[in-house]
């Protein structure tokens, strides 16, 4: 029976989603994993919403990962081009944001390795980061913003770099764990699942990172 | 004196990861401790700091790079491809739609009620037997399907029409809802394969799926 229901499982998983696909839907209606299928079958459009709704996600995600703004762009064009060339092979076997950050993840980490193999050039980004080169945080650049007053502007792009400062200090791995908890507020199974480590080891990390960094937080919490 | 909960047993519980038990004491605490009502808040104020620092916002240039590297790596298939691949996996889908809904019927009666669908009164040694040549059946079953509805639905499916009435959008709707349905009973059958609960929910997920598309089907070719 086991085998049978297995089986079943596996047949409906490849299949059952491809004939549901309600090929007439509009783009912003559609489920991501529905798009993702879509733009495997060539839809250009599909594609498009697909990086409308989650490049701000995934370049934030890197960009505290690796905190440099440059970097990060690089980065996230890498995440979606992996998308691409993965697309004709994709199945729907997971929520789709759970693919696409384990994909960011993945990439992340080859980055890390890059820079542990060249410790030169990580210096050269660590000073990027510190504020006085590309990331410098513009006002100008967030005129637009919702809340576009300019003092609150510098102070949330200043609060920005400390927490980037503050997370620099943060292990590779309690690093991960929470920005994807505390700024792309995903539930605990899903960081799991991206980071390839147990439940309780994400929560621990989260945790322990929390402990850490709240001191160095502690002076901006006039800003709330 | 009062005994204070640790610093960082306060932060765990901030966090809302302290169970039971020790959780609704820890609450109890707390909501009579200013002390440690006041650290709660303020780690609860610094989660709330870094969800509100500053987002970067995606470059016009970011995204026209992505499109421009897309268009450029896209395996496309071509028009002629493209067509004959979505009725071939249309019609595949179908045939194992409804052949799946026979599987688990099928299997569905065997595995909850324990007994053929189309007998009663046997020992456990025969319901096994009973078992094992009725998912015998119920592949042949699948097999027969298979190849009349993949008839079926490539000559109905081959016009790759979009919804074009109310109700065909009625349809293709409804067909969201369960395919969602659906995924979740899936994963729940994964996790635990002799799940009854979960073989139901796939079984009545399948039946509807397979009603719609039928619906659907019947109102395109009409
Ligand atoms: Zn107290």
């Amino acid at each position: 029976m086991a085998e049978v229901s297995g089986r079943a499982a596996r047949i409906q998983s490849t299949t059952v989603l491809r004939i549901l696909r309600p090929e007439g839907l509009p783009v912003d209606e559609r489920g991501d994993e529905q798009l993702m299928l879509d733009h495997g079958d060539g839809s250009e459009e599909a594609f498009a919403e697909l990086l409308r709704r989650h490049q701000a996600g995934i370049l934030n995600y890197i960009y505290r990962m690796v905190n440099n703004r440059h970097i990060a762009e690089e980065l996230t064009q890498d995440v979606f081009m992996a998308l691409v060339k993965n697309a004709h092979r994709y199945e729907p076997r997971a929520k789709f944001t759970t693919y696409l950050y384990t994909i960011a993840s993945n990439i992340v980490s080859k980055e890390w390795l890059r820079r542990k193999r060249r410790p030169l050039l990580l210096s050269l980004y660590a000073g990027w980061g510190r504020g006085k080169g590309d990331d410098s945080f513009d006002p100008l650049e967030h005129v637009g913003d919702i809340k576009a007053d300019v003092l609150g502007t510098f102070k949330r792009g200043e609060i920005s770099e400390a927490v980037n400062d503050a997370l620099n200090e943060l292990p590779d791995h309690q690093r991960e764990a929470f920005v994807l908890r505390r700024f792309r507020d995903l539930p605990y199974d899903e960081i799991a699942e991206i980071v390839g480590s147990p439940v309780g080891t994400v929560k621990s990390r989260v945790v322990r990172a929390e402990r850490a960094l709240r001191p160095l937080l502690e002076r901006f919490r006039e800003y709330l | 004196m009062i005994r204070h909960p640790a610093k960082r047993d306060l932060l765990t519980y901030a966090e809302g990861l302290i169970d039971g038990n020790v959780n609704a004491a820890m609450a109890r605490h707390v909501s009579g401790c200013s002390v440690c009502r006041k650290e709660v808040e303020s780690i609860r104020q610094s989660f709330e700091l870094v969800g509100n620092a500053h987002a970067l916002k995606p470059s016009q240039d970011l995204s026209r790079r992505i499109m421009t590297g897309a268009r450029a790596v896209r395996p496309r298939r071509n028009r002629f491809q493209r067509t004959a691949y979505r009725t071939f996996a249309v019609a595949k889908g179908a045939a194992f739609v409804a052949g799946l809904a026979v599987v688990s019927a099928v299997w569905f009666s065997f595995t909850v009620m324990g007994v053929p669908a189309n007998g009663a009164g046997h020992t456990a040694a025969q319901s096994t037997n009973a078992a094992e040549s009725g998912i015998r059946m119920a592949v042949d079953e699948l097999h027969r399907a298979t190849s009349d509805i993949e008839k079926l639905a490539g000559a109905v499916i081959a016009r790759d029409q979009r919804p074009s009435s109310r109700r065909e959008w009625h349809y293709a709707r409804r067909l969201v809802n369960v395919n969602a349905q659906l995924s979740a009973a899936q994963a729940a059958l994964e996790r635990n394969p002799s799940s009854p609960r979960a073989i139901h929910l796939v079984d009545t997920g399948l039946r509807h799926q397979r009603d719609t598309l039928m619906t659907l089907i019947r109102e395109r070719s009409l």
